[in-house]
């Protein structure tokens, strides 16, 4: 009984922010928007221009494989910080000193999650069953062909991503920026494995094992179909050939490999209850690095605090002082991180102004995702450290506010100097003021975006799917550096939307319009 | 009075935090006193201009604060009941960083840091980072803040959390040696920080203003009315649903218990001279009656 109590409140503290609504009105619209109508001019899945009719059997399968594109990057944000939420609500003191063990409190996390995850695909799935009603292609609901799928696919991968929040949580190191590029890695790498080898045991997300399945589907109808399938946006002109499709067929050795995945979700469990350290290191974890505790030597007189009284008058500065405010926000950003972190900077703003790179630039840019923490904390910071009402009591939040802007181009030129050495040198003035436009972009949304969610996770997020598909990958508009094509003139608008949006949200709060608590 | 609040009530959606209080500061110190949930913070962070009324006005000097907050905070020092610092900053720097803040210049701001370290017995941590601070050490940084612009109103909330008994009287006597000609709200639970300091006290309970007084007067209402008594110790539950027990401690011959009433709670109970708890205990007990 103690157990499903526990799972019980973790549910229901995880359910009731207002990120778990955002999240779950996403899926139900997503739901809608993921089955097209035969008219609406686009399509979510490619496969040489064919489809297979709306029954349960395609529906059921698609709902299975959506969620890995659409679910899994922003469950894991969502989540990722349940056991460092204990610590910083100071209810992780409490929690240590009650006789619930290590395995019995991160399982329950890890089952907490997995069962917000769960209620959002669950949902997900519904919605897709009203769309098979309303397109009315097949009115017929075969529960199976969207109920197997759920258990033997989204199950699996949902037990692993819900021990993955969890494990980043607790395992040194991963709570910050470095965690969430590494959980995009994985996801890619996941990703790419799934739809390259179909049918292998590593495919945790078993796309691959699906869209061969359709393909032979497809092929019986149209046999000239590329080999090949994918996800995505596609527009599509004129109506859609379809055809019947009679659902995923299972065998043993695909089953056996679901069971592999639970396990290794439950490695992942016990291996974080050894990982957690029972909130012993408050400090350490809360701060996001551990500082050496000073000593004081106790030598106080009793007299020392009663001459405040002849302490020496202070001036008051004839207008702002945004100087010093933005040389405050640049010591915040830039001190107290590892001597390998100004090592690496150091180096790779020389190599990125001199090293020549066969792969094109693109590599180099990559050095725009060391500053990524820094620049993620600057819109949240005040919230993080709990110094928002000495501020507020201070100094204007718009003044402050632009002075961490200021504070994060700074920074962002600083990273890029190497790269604006490098245009120079190469007479690239177009590459040059659209490497800029991106340097001025990026800082303006991360403040914007901490300013709005409160926290450096939308911004991570956001950030390293940006700058896979963008600068990495080349997709057109996304290219905010602007190495493969200039999107100069976009990026300044953009940072100037956010820039605008920022700055009205700090002046709104404060004349007290948006509570700021 | 430097400082008025007319009238003021704030409101979080359906519930009252602040109803209707009006009452005025002078230079000195002036202790704010009421029980947990009473408005003291909500007060409090409405003058530091961190909140805005919902209705009402605070006036400092006759202009509205909330129509140029501005000019307040030029004055103000806060120092709130719940703050954090950076750690990776040392004293110095965090200093440096909240000068720029309150528009101080950066020369003269830089000898008051130096003496304020000095007078918090900060020198000698000066260059380390503040996330190696123990509680007392940020608590005392947090201090300084509020002092760096030499403020004329000074508003701390619950000041001596963490600091042990020695730094406790210190800060006491440094709050006193700067009081005289600035105007200090003081709120804490710990009544004697306020009987050593403040020479008038605020009540508040509920949202409301219970009462304006000093000590001597708080002191004096609930004479007569503070009893000493031992009772058994099966009965000590009684006791504590009839009448307010402001201290109890389990001796051989029974639990020897301290209580607030009018009426004589036992009839071997002793009467007492009351001490400023007891009559903080009188005064909002009787209330609530």
């Amino acid at each position: 009984m103690p157990a499903i109590a526990h799972q019980k409140y973790n549910l229901i503290r995880q359910t009731r922010g207002y990120r778990f609504l955002g999240l779950l009105a996403a899926a139900v619209f997503l739901g809608f928007l993921c089955v097209p109508g035969a008219t609406d001019g686009y399509e979510i899945f490619y496969m040489g221009g064919v489809r297979g009719i709306y029954n349960s059997a395609w529906l059921g399968a698609m709902a299975a494989c959506l969620p890995v594109i659409l679910l899994w990057l922003p469950g894991f944000y969502l989540l990722r910080s349940q056991v460092s939420e204990d610590r910083r609500l100071k209810i992780g003191q409490i929690i240590a000193a009650t006789p619930i063990s290590r395995l019995r409190y991160i399982s329950g996390k890890v089952f907490g999650n997995f069962l917000v995850l769960m209620s959002l695909d669950i949902l997900f799935t519904a919605a897709v069953v009203v769309m098979q009603l309303i397109r009315g292609e097949v009115m017929r609901i075969n529960l199976a062909g969207y109920l197997e799928p759920l258990l033997f696919i989204t199950v699996p991968h949902m037990m692993v991503l819900a021990a993955l929040t969890v494990f980043f949580d607790v395992m040194p190191g991963m709570g910050g920026a470095f965690g969430n590029i590494l959980i995009f890695m994985i996801w890619v790498s996941l990703t790419t494995l799934s739809v390259a080898i179909p049918g292998n045991a590593m495919d945790l997300f078993s796309m691959g094992f699906i869209l061969d399945q359709m393909l032979v589907g497809a092929r019986t109808v149209f046999p000239s179909l590329p080999d090949a399938a994918s996800f995505g946006y596609y527009k599509v002109q004129g109506n859609i050939s379809t055809f019947h499709w009679s659902g995923i067929s299972w065998d043993t050795g695909f089953l056996a490999s679901r069971l592999l995945w639970i396990g290794v979700a439950l490695l992942l469990v016990v291996l974080s209850a050894v990982l957690f350290d029972r909130f012993r290191s408050t400090r350490k974890l809360k701060e996001g690095k551990s500082y050496r505790l000073v000593k004081e030597a106790k030598s106080h007189t009793s007299a020392g605090m009663s001459r405040a009284g002849r302490l020496s008058p202070v001036k008051h500065a004839a207008g702002i002082n945004l100087p010093g405010l933005v040389r405050g926000e640049l010591i915040i950003a830039l001190s107290g991180h590892s001597a390998w972190w100004y090592l690496s900077v150091f180096a790779c703003i020389v190599l990125s102004a001199f090293t020549t790179s066969g792969e094109g630039e693109k590599w180099i840019a990559l050095i725009m995702l060391l500053p990524m923490a820094v620049w993620s904390q600057m819109g949240c910071r005040e919230k993080q450290y709990s110094t928002t009402d000495m501020i507020l009591s201070s100094c204007s939040l718009s003044v402050k506010w632009m002075a961490a802007w200021i504070s994060g181009i700074l920074i962002s030129l600083l990273m890029s100097s190497g790269m604006i050495l490098r245009f120079y040198l190469h007479g690239n003035a177009a590459g040059l003021i659209a490497w800029i436009a991106g340097a001025v972009f990026v800082p303006s949304l991360a403040l914007t975006l901490g300013s709005l969610c409160g926290n450096r996770k939308a911004f991570e997020g956001l950030y390293i799917a940006l700058f896979y598909f963008g600068p990495i990958n080349g997709m057109p508009g996304l290219d905010f550096f602007g190495l493969v094509e200039h999107n100069t003139m976009l990026y300044l608008m953009l940072t100037t939307a956010l820039v605008a949006a920022g700055y009205t949200v700090q002046a709104m709060k404060e004349k007290r319009i948006l509570l700021t608590h | 009075m430097m400082l008025s609040i007319n009238q003021v009530t704030k409101k979080y959606g359906s519930k009252t935090a602040l109803d209707n209080v009006s009452f005025g500061f002078d230079c000195g110190v002036t202790g704010l006193l009421g029980p947990n949930g009473a408005g003291k913070s909500t007060l409090m962070r409405m003058i530091a201009t961190v909140e805005k009324p919902s209705s009402g006005t605070i006036t400092w000097k006759g202009a509205d604060i909330s129509k140029n907050p501005k000019q307040l905070r030029r004055i103000l020092g806060y120092l709130p009941q719940d703050f954090g610092v950076y750690p990776n900053m040392n004293p110095v720097e965090f200093l440096e960083y909240m000068a720029a803040m309150k528009g101080l210049n950066l020369r003269s701001a830089k000898k008051r840091i130096d003496e304020l370290l000095e007078t918090l017995h900060l020198s000698e941590a000066r260059k380390r980072m503040l996330g190696g601070f123990s509680g007392g050490m940020r608590q005392r940084v947090g201090i300084a803040q509020a002092l760096l612009n030499d403020p004329e109103l000074l508003i701390v909330d619950e000041p001596t959390v963490g600091l042990d008994p020695e730094e406790r009287i210190q800060f006491r006597n440094l709050l006193s040696s700067i009081s005289g000609n600035r105007v200090i709200i003081l709120s804490t639970h710990i009544v004697s920080d306020i009987e050593s300091i403040a020479p008038g006290i605020v009540m508040l309970s509920d949202g409301r203003l219970l009462g304006r007084t000093t000590p001597e007067q708080l002191i004096g209402q609930a004479e007569g009315s503070v009893w000493n008594c031992v009772v058994p110790a099966d009965k000590l539950g009684e006791m504590q649903g009839r009448f307010p027990v402001s201290s109890a401690v389990q001796k051989t011959d029974g639990v020897h218990i301290r209580v607030v009433s009018v009426k004589q709670p036992t009839l071997n109970a002793e009467n007492a001279a009351p001490s400023l708890e007891d009559a903080y205990l009188f005064a909002t007990s009787e209330r609530s009656a």
